[in-house]
Order: C-alpha cells, then sequence, then structure tokens
C-alpha cells in the first residue's frame, strides 16, 4: 500500500513531505528510541509521541516508511529542520497510537 | 594536593523514591562515616533540601555541591550542578513551573518531606515529583548553561536515561560529561558505547537508601573543593584518574 493512501484515509498532517509514494509493508509502535532502533523494520509506519530530533536519523536507521507522531504531540523544531535535510516522511495525527493501529489493521497494514 | 572522595547523586526524603531515613542529616552522617568529601543532594525537579544539607555538611567538612535531577519531556534524567545556592535556586525554579501539575498519592509514591537545617520535618511538597517538566532534554541543557551550571544525563544506558530513550546521544547536545553504570568498568562501559570516549564519564551511586551511599569517584585537588574545582579535574584529568574500580 502506498503511503499517500494512509495519509488521505487518516486526514494526517504533513509536517515533512519526502516520497509520499513510498510502499507501507507494517507498522511498529514505540517511544524508546533504543529499542525502535532495534525493532523497527523497513517499510513501516514507526507511530511514536517522541518529538526530539533523534527520531529521524531513527526513522532513516530503520528506514522507515514515515514517523507518525500521534497524539498531536509537540515536535521539535528541529526534527522538522532534519526531516527536510534527511528527506524522510514526518507525519502528524491527534489519533493516539492505538487508535491508529486500529485502522491500519482494518486498511490491511 | 588533597585527596576528596565524592558521590554527586544521592536522594533525600524529598524525592518520593527516596527512602524516609534519607534526611540531609543521616545523608550526611552516612557519608562522613565513609570518608566521603564531596557529595550532591539531587533530589527530583526540585532543589528544597539542599541549603539544609549544605548547612549541615559544615559541621562534618563535608562539601554539598549544588545540584538536581530534573526530567526531561522525553523522560530523560538530567543532573544539573552549579557554584551557587542561588544558581541552582533560579534554574529550580524555572523547572518546578515547567513541571505537570500533578498531586502526590503517598500511599504510591512515597511522601515528599522537606528538612530544616536541624534535620527536623518542616513541611511537604504536594505535587508530584517524578514526573517529567515541559522542557526539552536540550532546553534543560541550555538553561543549565544559562545558569552557569553543569549538565551530566543521568544513567545513561538505563531507565530514564538518554541513550535508553533517545537511542544515542544527540551530536549537538551541549555537554561534557555523561554518567554511566557504577556497576561497569570504563572499559567495558566503552566497549558498548564507543562514541562515548569523546565525554568525561562519572559514576555515582544514585542512592535512594543510606546503605547504597558509597564514594565512586576521587579528585586531587589545591584550593577549595568547589563545583568549579571539581568538574574542571573531571574535565583535565582521564577518566580512570578519578574513576574508583
Amino acid at each position: 500500500m502506498q503511503l499517500k493512501e494512509i495519509i488521505n484515509k487518516l486526514d494526517l498532517e504533513i509536517l515533512n513531505e519526502a516520497d509520499l509514494d513510498t510502499q507501507v509493508k507494517g507498522c511498529y509502535i514505540g517511544d524508546l528510541l533504543s529499542n525502535v532502533m532495534a525493532k523497527a523494520k523497513e517499510g513501516d509506519l514507526w507511530v511514536t509521541i517522541q518529538g526530539h530530533q533523534n527520531i529521524i536519523a531513527v526513522a532513516l536507521l530503520a528506514d522507515a516508511a514515515a514517523v507518525i507522531v500521534a497524539e498531536d504531540s509537540e515536535v521539535d523544531e528541529k526534527s522538522l529542520q532534519r526531516a527536510k535535510e534527511k528527506e524522510v516522511n514526518l507525519l502528524r495525527s491527534e489519533l493516539s497510537a492505538y487508535e491508529l493501529a486500529q485502522i491500519f489493521n482494518k486498511m490491511g497494514v | 594536593m588533597q585527596r576528596y572522595l565524592l558521590d554527586l547523586h544521592i536522594h533525600s526524603v524529598l524525592s518520593p523514591c527516596g527512602d524516609i531515613l534519607m534526611t540531609p542529616g543521616n545523608i550526611i552522617k552516612e557519608a562522613a562515616r565513609q570518608g566521603i568529601d564531596i557529595i550532591s543532594i539531587t533530589d527530583h525537579n526540585v532543589t528544597g533540601n539542599v541549603k539544609s544539607a549544605i548547612e549541615l555538611g559544615k559541621a562534618k567538612n563535608i562539601t554539598v555541591i549544588p545540584g538536581i535531577e530534573v526530567q526531561s519531556r522525553e523522560d530523560i534524567h538530567l543532573l544539573s550542578y552549579f557554584n551557587k545556592l542561588n544558581d541552582l535556586k533560579k534554574y529550580g525554579k524555572i523547572i518546578y513551573e515547567g513541571l505537570n501539575k500533578i498531586k502526590n498519592d503517598e500511599d504510591k509514591f512515597g511522601p515528599q518531606i522537606l528538612v530544616d537545617e536541624n534535620d527536623e520535618f518542616i513541611g511537604k511538597e504536594d505535587r508530584l515529583l517524578i514526573n517529567s517538566t515541559d522542557y526539552s532534554i536540550n532546553e534543560l541543557v541550555s538553561l543549565t548553561h544559562q545558569h552557569n551550571g553543569i549538565p551530566v544525563p543521568s544513567h545513561a544506558e538505563r531507565s530514564f536515561g538518554i541513550i535508553k530513550n533517545l537511542g544515542f546521544i544527540p551530536e549537538d547536545l551541549n555537554i561534557s560529561f555523561v554518567e554511566m553504570n557504577f556497576n561497569e568498568t570504563i572499559e567495558e562501559y566503552l566497549k558498548k558505547f564507543s562514541y562515548l570516549k569523546k565525554f568525561k564519564l562519572l559514576k555515582n551511586s544514585d542512592s535512594h537508601y543510606l546503605e547504597q551511599i558509597s564514594p565512586k569517584m576521587a579528585v586531587y585537588l589545591k584550593g577549595k573543593p568547589t563545583t568549579e574545582a571539581v568538574f574542571s579535574y573531571f574535565k583535565h584529568n582521564k577518566n580512570k584518574e578519578f574513576l574508583l574500580k
């Protein structure tokens, strides 16, 4: 499934657009970045409430399809800059990680 | 040159997780018993027992470095040490303004007790102190520098540690010191986190009980054992010169 289908369906806020045609292969949820580095897989939608700039590096490392910041959490200015520089899809939703996961599941992610 | 033993991360009864016996007076006594010369009372997000500890330390010739352990909005713990009590207080005021306003539940978290210069209970802090503030770790580091303080991320690889929560230490974070696991040798630790070589690594007990207090570092100083002198020693000497085995 293409990332843009999910963005349209959920009306996600686009904080940085890199490649919205990218293929989504799965989902990973986590806020402890050391754990995300070890567990997230290529093509995952990574859902987190962390807004620190390190999320961009972690998304790159995991080769995630996108970072989705849940619960309308605050995203640091530096994270926006880094997302732009490093071309990482950075999205945001007012929904919780649980609510997002339910919808992804129904969509067949 | 005089040798000083240190333990710079101790929680008093003001921290809800600090044991009821952790009054500043008892902490000073225990430090004195073990020959520790320099300590820091680093309660969670508050500074209320530091002045009493400084005063109580004088009688036993123990230096109390003004300090605090603050939780960032990423749930990272950051120790900050200051030269002057007044700078700590100013920093503490800003921290308290940014601390989430949740009432402490003593049955769940423990009491948060303020102690005077005679080591007697004088009051309680109502707001839950083991909680995060609104400030990011980068903001806390900047605020510490603005108050002439020294920021040291606590127990980096453990829960509430910067490596645990952020995966690695952000390159642009303006720090020179990181608190490492006191159970490991510097060699073991650097094997796991080789990029920490560029920092000076500190060891402290992070005591919540009297029996946990113990010296983890030693420094040699010429003049008065001030915060500045201690950290200048760390800066200008190799890790193994000041880390005890």
